[in-house]
């Protein structure tokens, strides 16, 4: 459009597993990423029983990437708690056609997936708390609703361009 | 090899040849979490504690509202003429940093859709907000007054919006508004407005500001005539269904719609020009992340501080508990009177923690050496105090909600991301 238009960089990748070797120690690159979600990530990992060792790191600052390293217990077992999040049927059966491992075992992307299950559900927890304690949440969030109906009603009535300018 | 152990005061590190594991349960009860406002000093600034989470979940927090929460702010500008002492890059940044009163869930990102005729971004009513602004400086006050008057004329005919339409018309509203409450409302108190309280200083800069014709310039004979462009000079051209969705006399809930799409504060210098100096431009307003530019962010920070934690080793009596108490802030140790058994000993009063909050942790008691071997300070691990300012487009707590909403975007994503990832290697 512009001489002068700056587009944000996006990372090269945004998704990347690194390691050959056993499926329980990988390397996951995380592209358009920081500290942010590396070391929340990282916390929930490190408090997986499961999980032996689990490391991240911003390779350099100037690059939005991060590398999350994660080794997990080559005798511990898939369990049932990605269940509860909706994959039901896939996770928690033993021979499912297009799994690494038939045995079930915890994989380093199982225990990353499983982090960010629990991640997301602690975010939803904190929500839901936040709105018993401020009031104000839940009334924005109810006009927030209000106000998409209504825009998605009046988008449906096939666009008012001619109205205004 | 035998597992190297070594603790800490928060957990254990437990180190074996294949394996490396932290334990932080040095307590057998984790810290229950609990969410609590503290304080709320003005509508735009919210104090809440957080206690039981980890400082990375805390930190995530805070990053995000800082960075990652989308907002509407002006981003491309069209300059027509600027004969002004400002430079247009200077005036475009300037611009750029006004903020918006207007909720930025309502518009969609700028940059997806794409036009399919000339294959350029599509601009829409739903992801551009346009702002123009023709200023001319005239000789003197009057001549200015003239023009003004013509220009804004020809602006009310082609549908443009500025502040003070605005203003007449929430004026109109809260005038029909009060003859409704005057049958209800008996008195209404008549406190002396003193200038220490904000909104009466704020009030009366505004009224002096207000308008034009106010002695703004400095007065001296010769002194040629200086127009000052506020924000309020912004005008906002409504676009498809922009003014049916955003009417001039809503109230707004919050501190998001109200009254068509301003800028928060009407009262922003933006330029100054003299006599024959002209700033014509057009400026859309896109929507964008504090990441790529600090003028998306909808804070004017979001910080947090960890719980300080006083522990009184020895007692501290009498006058030594005196000094104590005006070495900390305000609040922080109250006297209070011995019991019995030290009444014995000869003392009168003792100082006790009472309000850990308003500690700063600074160190002046140190300076007296007996209160440095009487006091331990530390902090409470996973005890934050947050302080939210918005700029003003949305409620601290609501930012709050959307920073917690983002985070768990994100988590999504990397499942996404992991299970595309998983697929495309069977495959």
């Amino acid at each position: 459009m512009s001489v002068n238009e700056v587009k944000i960089k996006r990372a090269e990748t945004a998704f990347e597993l690194r390691g050959t070797g056993p499926p329980t120690s990988r390397t996951i690159v995380l592209g358009d990423e920081d500290h942010t979600l590396g070391n929340a990530l990282r916390h929930v990992l490190m408090n997986d029983p499961r999980v032996n060792f689990a490391g991240y790191c911003v390779p350099h600052p100037s690059e939005p990437v991060v590398h999350i390293r994660v080794q997990t217990n080559p005798e511990a077992k898939k369990t049932s708690w990605v269940a509860t999040t909706g994959d039901d049927d896939s996770e928690d059966e033993e021979i499912v056609d297009g799994e690494n491992n038939s045995s079930g075992q915890f994989t380093a992307i199982d225990a990353l997936k499983d982090a960010c299950h629990t991640l997301a559900k602690q975010c939803d927890y904190v929500l839901e708390k936040l709105e018993i304690a401020m009031p104000e949440v839940r009334v924005d969030r109810e006009r927030l609703k209000r106000l998409e109906e209504d825009m998605m009603f009046s988008k449906e009535d096939g666009g008012d361009d001619d109205m205004e300018e | 090899m035998a597992p190297h152990q070594s603790n800490t005061a928060l957990g254990s590190y437990t180190v074996t040849p294949t394996s490396l594991r932290w334990d932080n349960s040095t307590s057998p009860t984790p810290t229950p979490f609990s969410i609590r406002p503290l304080s709320r000093p003005n509508p735009h600034e919210l104090s809440f504690e957080l206690i039981g989470v980890d400082v990375s979940f805390a930190n995530a927090l805070r990053r995000i509202m800082i960075s990652e929460i989308p907002t509407m702010a002006l981003e491309h500008v069209y300059m027509w003429n600027n004969t002004s002492l400002i430079h247009d890059e200077v005036l475009c940044h300037r611009l750029g940093l006004v903020p918006l009163n207007v909720d930025p869930r309502l518009f969609d990102e700028f940059g997806i859709e794409v036009e399919e005729e000339t294959g350029e971004l599509a601009s829409t009513d739903r992801n551009t907000i346009v702002f123009r602004l023709h200023v001319v400086c005239g000789g003197n006050e009057k001549e200015d007054e003239k023009m003004r008057r013509k220009m804004e004329k020809k602006w009310k005919m082609e549908g443009l919006v500025s502040g003070a339409d605005v203003e007449s018309v929430q004026a109109k509203l809260k005038s029909k508004k009060k003859r409704h409450d005057d049958s209800d409302e008996e008195e209404e108190e008549e406190q002396d407005p003193s200038v220490m309280d904000v909104h009466v200083a704020d009030d009366a800069a505004k009224s002096a500001i207000r308008l034009h014709n106010v002695k703004q310039t400095i007065d001296s004979a010769g002194r040629p005539f200086t127009r000052h462009v506020y924000t309020r000079d912004l005008l906002w051209a409504p676009q498809g269904d922009q003014l049916a969705n955003f009417p001039l006399h809503s109230s707004g809930v919050g501190s998001g719609l109200g009254g068509g799409i301003r800028p928060i504060s009407e009262d922003i210098l933006l330029a100054k020009l003299r006599p024959g100096q002209v700033i014509e431009l057009e400026a859309h307003a896109r929507k964008g992340v504090g990441k790529d530019h600090a003028k998306f962010s909808p804070v004017a920070t979001a910080s947090y501080r960890l719980m300080p934690h006083i522990e009184i080793i020895k007692p501290i009596y009498d006058e030594l508990a005196e000094e104590l108490v005006n070495w900390f802030e305000p609040g922080v140790f109250t006297l209070v009177p011995v019991d019995t058994k030290e009444k014995k000993e000869g003392y009168k009063q003792k100082a006790v923690v009472s309000n850990p909050y308003a500690c700063t942790m600074s160190r002046n008691y140190m300076r007296n050496a007996e209160l440095k071997e009487s006091i331990r300070m530390s902090r409470i691990p996973n005890h934050f105090i947050f302080n939210v300012e918005s700029v003003g487009m949305m409620e601290p707590a609501v930012i709050v909600a959307e920073a917690l909403r983002i985070l768990k975007e994100k988590c999504e994503k990397v499942v996404e991301l992991a299970d595309g990832a998983l697929a495309s290697m069977e495959g």
